[in-house]
């Protein structure tokens, strides 16, 4: 996991963003004829050399929003700004062709062209770009430089039919890589390939993003390359991001129930506010009253979910101190490799919780949680 | 941000090759409406008022009603035979170990390659009751004297010799859609433990129904359309056909019904305009993610001891639609006359030589061969590029634009050839005897072949393969040249070569645009045939049949072989 998090965008100086959406919307007409919106009102900013994760569930508008980017999607409302030239103004009807654009994108299909042989679909972007044609030289040198970078230079002659998945997933790769664009954009682009690779190839994605510096904005639904690759994830729910923020704040605070539930396991105890106290909230629950950080939109009498994630809480047989404490019952544990994984049931609630070693044998636990390590939110 | 370049971001969306394209579009689509609506509007319009006498006059045919039921009867019972015969061919040729290589993959193609008219008098001289050479050779077999047993002069001979020319249509489009569905489909179906009719039934059947749908419109245009066949069998049958009703009146009365004419091919519009609506619903309605754009042909199924028989089956329906026909045109030239008795000691190849000697016949030969190469290469190039504009815009003015073009050719081609005569003949253009009058007919006639072809290719090619180009820095035009263009060059090919064929072999226009200065082997043969010279007739055909094999065959089978899906280069 990453563990360096970037500061926020409005924390740098000087550069512009290399993307600004502001006010994005795209509707679709569903077969009923009614309108639905697959992007709603989307303003978000991507600083250079940043990796932006969109990040949600299948159906949330991720490859709506990048491929109006892209200008491959005409939105119905909005401004879309490159590297601070307007590329896209609803208002003035203003929009730029995809090839306008100057960006580079990877496709979760790769979208090779199966009658070009690898060479000439990476050659291809070089060949298409208006002004700065390479020489004959010059491009075959850049093709070979990409195909090592990707680490396949063997492979230039072949076609695509002719390759494995994970091959022309790299080829695919090379070919956003090639033109050397500032902006490059994925879209689900390792979703195709089996575990293994996928984890490899995140490796050296983030290596080669690291070194040749381009900005990514990055769409998934994968939580755990959400937060691998990210500089900033936004976590999207229907055509709206829900939260923008580094990969440790989303999963340490997350400013909702659905992104804590989406990013990572979350254990949630349902109760109503106690009170709420500068950062920090109690709420009444089954488990007695709570105490955690206060979240954002918190009043006292309405309802609550007291979250905690499986690593935060412990497990002993006597009862701990500290203020958030209960009573539950073990009704399974397994061996994870790197933690036990307990299933655990206290109140009608079920649970679960990941300790290091198998130090409890009783069936009648006792669970704590730290109040730093308890996130109090509203229902 | 300069005014100029704010002009040109507010036409949006109008790139050069949006313009051109349109241009070309609208340029088709004028093409097919201005003749059509000389000829169809002048007959309704009397001293510039609107005058329904030739629909008055159309229901007030004495035989309306039977002429209706027969056109309609055979029409429908060869298009179901098609249907059934040409599907079962396709799924044979793709899916089946019955299957026998360039066999059963060129050659249910053949009958295309028989100009209608030939077949309709290879199929007269084979099956005529009294001295066709099939009767001939049955006869002392069958230990039969006189006549019989069979008549081709009948309801029965006139579906079959229908439904020969049905069949390639449904075998291209059906095939086609069979080897761009995910055979993993199939191989789920019989891994659930359905059998091969089960999996047949509820997996591959659903899966291109699509395509049988478009085989069953396109039989339906070209089924009311066919003139050559009905002129020279249905009059003996007792049958009315539509087609030849409609050349009677414009040919053969004096002066020309024109007016009731259209009118009875407005009742073909009505027909073809609600196979089409069903097509369309159907199409709507149907979920074809069977489109799995692997490529890779499935393994055979094997069919057992079912595989002789249909093999057997296979060759025995080759033999009698191909073999047979082009049998008697060759035995016929080589006699010398058409007679009771074949005296085989006496075959020569005088007819033969007569016909290559010809000058009138060598001059129509050539014509007929350009005009093809460059209508067929003019009209699918065309057609592409409407595909693309279309699927771009979606519904709305693409659609208008694809039916104007798509349409008026579903009227008789003799009652769309008429407004030619009536819209270029004359001044300003002053086409009329010229090869060009021909050509904008052909290219005109052909665009709803064209475009389903091109239709068809298009959906083959992924969007996010003209998306990444787009990306790469691509404008339109280059996309269209580098990505679009290439990859649907297999399904460009089939439709190139269906165009190519037709048009060399076509008769209705040419009966009517066609004439001494500008000779083309379709007139050529109606002279001929007026002249009774049957071996004269078995030669043209012949001859005619052997050079567009000699163009079509490789463009074929290079298109098969590159075929199937072209999100996939490498085939198996
Ligand atoms: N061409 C389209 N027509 C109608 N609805 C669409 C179209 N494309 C996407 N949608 C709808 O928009 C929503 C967002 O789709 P998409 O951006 O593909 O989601 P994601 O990439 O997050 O899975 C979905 O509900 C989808 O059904
Ligand atoms: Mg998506």
């Amino acid at each position: 996991m990453q563990t360096m998090a970037k500061t926020d965008l409005s924390q740098q100086t000087g550069e512009p963003p290399i993307v600004r959406l502001t006010g994005v919307r795209k509707n679709y007409r569903r077969v009923d004829r009614t309108l639905a919106a697959a992007v709603d009102g989307v303003s978000l900013e991507v600083a250079p050399a940043e990796i932006l994760v969109l990040l949600g569930p299948s159906g949330c508008g991720k490859t709506t929003l990048l491929r109006s980017i892209a200008g491959l999607e005409t939105p119905d409302d909005g401004t879309v700004e490159i590297a601070g030239q307007v590329v896209f103004d609803a208002a003035r009807r203003l929009d730029v062709p995809p090839e306008g654009r100057g960006l580079s994108m990877m496709f979760q299909s790769y979208a090779l062209w199966p009658h070009m042989s690898v060479f000439d679909n990476i050659a291809y972007p070089l060949r298409s770009r208006r002004g700065s044609r390479p020489g004959k030289d010059e491009l075959a040198g850049r093709v070979v430089e990409v195909l090592e970078l990707v680490g396949i230079p063997e492979l230039s002659r072949q076609f695509p039919g002719e390759m494995s998945g994970g091959q022309q997933q790299r080829v695919a790769l090379a070919r956003a890589l090639v033109a050397g664009d500032g902006l490059i954009l994925f879209d689900e682009p390792l979703s195709n390939v089996d575990a293994k690779v996928r984890e490899r190839l995140r490796v050296e994605l983030l290596a080669m993003q690291r070194r040749l510096g381009f900005a990514a904005v990055h769409v998934t639904h994968d939580q755990t390359e959400a937060m691998e690759l990210a500089t900033r994830i936004a976590v999207m729910r229907a055509g709206r991001v829900e939260q923008l923020g580094p990969p440790r704040e989303i999963y340490d605070r997350p400013a909702t129930r659905y992104v804590a539930g989406f990013v990572g396991i979350a254990n949630e105890v349902p109760g109503e506010v106690a009170g709420v106290d500068g950062r920090t909230a109690t709420v009444r629950t089954a488990y007695g009253t709570l105490t955690g950080v206060r979240g954002a939109g918190l009043e006292v009498g309405a309802g609550a979910v007291a979250i905690w994630r499986p690593e935060h809480g412990r497990m002993s047989e006597d009862e701990p101190g500290g203020p958030n404490r209960w009573r539950a019952r073990r009704r399974i544990s397994m061996f994870a490799g790197p933690h036990i994984e307990h299933h655990l049931d206290a109140e009608g609630l079920s649970s679960r919780l990941w300790s290091g070693g198998g130090d409890v044998t009783a069936d009648e636990v006792w669970i704590g949680v730290d109040p730093d390590r308890l996130l109090i939110l509203p229902a | 941000m300069t005014a100029l370049t704010r002009v040109r971001d507010r036409l949006g969306a109008l790139t050069p090759f949006q313009v051109a394209g349109t241009l070309l579009a609208l340029a088709l689509g004028a093409l097919a409406v201005y003749p059509l609506a000389l000829v169809v509007i002048r007959p309704f319009v009397t001293d510039g008022r609107i005058d329904l006498a030739p629909i008055r006059d159309m229901l007030a045919q004495p035989d309306l009603v039977t002429l209706l039921w027969h056109t309609a009867a055979v029409v429908g019972a060869s298009g179901l035979a098609g249907l059934v015969i040409g599907s079962s061919l396709a799924w044979v040729n793709e899916r089946t170990d019955a299957r026998m290589g360039l066999l059963t993959d060129v050659v249910p193609l053949v009958p295309f390659l028989l100009p209608p008219i030939a077949g309709a008098i290879g199929w007269s001289l084979l099956g005529s009751e009294r001295s066709g050479y099939l009767n001939l050779a049955l006869r002392p077999l069958l230990g039969i004297e006189g006549t019989g047993p069979v008549d081709v002069h009948s309801w029965y001979g006139i579906i079959f010799v229908y439904t020969i020319y049905q069949v390639p249509y449904v075998f291209m489009i059906v095939s086609a859609g069979l080897r761009n569905t995910d055979p993993a489909l199939e191989e789920q179906s019989r891994m659930s433990g359905a059998g091969p009719l089960r999996t047949l039934r509820r997996i591959s059947l659903p899966a291109v129904r699509p395509s049988m749908g478009a085989a069953a419109l396109l039989m339906v245009w070209t089924g009311f359309g066919l003139f050559s066949i009905p002129a020279i069998l249905a009059p003996q049958a007792g049958l009315d056909i539509l087609s030849v009703r409609v050349v009677q009146l414009l040919s053969f009365t004096y002066p020309p019904e024109t007016g009731v004419a259209v009118a009875l091919n407005l009742v073909v519009m009505l027909v073809v305009t609600l196979v089409w609506y069903a097509q369309t619903r159907m199409l709507r309605s149907t979920r074809t993610a069977g489109i799995g754009g692997k490529g890779a042909r499935p393994r055979p199924m094997r069919l057992g001891r079912w595989r002789t028989p249909v093999r057997a089956a296979i060759v025995l329906y080759l033999a009698l639609t191909s073999v047979l026909p082009l049998g008697a045109l060759v035995l016929v030239s080589l006699t010398g006359f058409w007679s009771n008795t074949v005296d085989w000691s006496r075959l020569n190849l005088d007819a033969v030589v007569r016909t290559l000697t010809d000058t009138a016949t060598q001059e129509a030969l050539l014509n007929s061969l350009v005009l093809g190469v460059v209508c067929a290469t003019v009209g699918v190039l065309a057609a592409a590029v409407v595909s693309v504009l279309v699927r771009r815009s979606g519904r709305g003015a693409g659609m208008l634009v694809d039916a104007a073009i798509k349409f008026p050719p579903t009227l008789s081609h003799l009652v769309i050839a008429v407004g030619f005569v009536l819209a270029f003949s004359g001044a300003p253009f002053h086409l009329g005897g010229t090869l060009w009058i021909l050509m904008l007919a052909y290219i005109s006639l052909h665009m709803p072949q064209a475009t389903t072809a091109s239709d068809a290719a298009i959906s083959q090619v992924a969007p996010e393969l003209t998306d990444a180009s787009r990306i790469s820095g691509a404008g339109q035009s280059r996309t269209f040249r580098r990505i679009t263009l290439p990859l649907m060059t297999p399904g460009l090919l089939a439709g190139w070569a269906l165009l190519f064929v037709t048009i060399a072999g076509d008769i209705g226009a040419s009966a009517i645009l066609a004439g001494t200065g500008n000779e083309v082997v379709g007139f050529r043969i109606l002279e001929v045939f007026a002249n009774g010279d049957y071996a004269m007739l078995g030669a043209i055909s012949i001859i005619l049949t052997l050079a567009t094999s000699l163009v079509v065959l490789p463009v074929t089978w290079y298109a098969r072989r590159r075929g199937g899906s072209p999100l996939s280069r490498t085939q198996p």
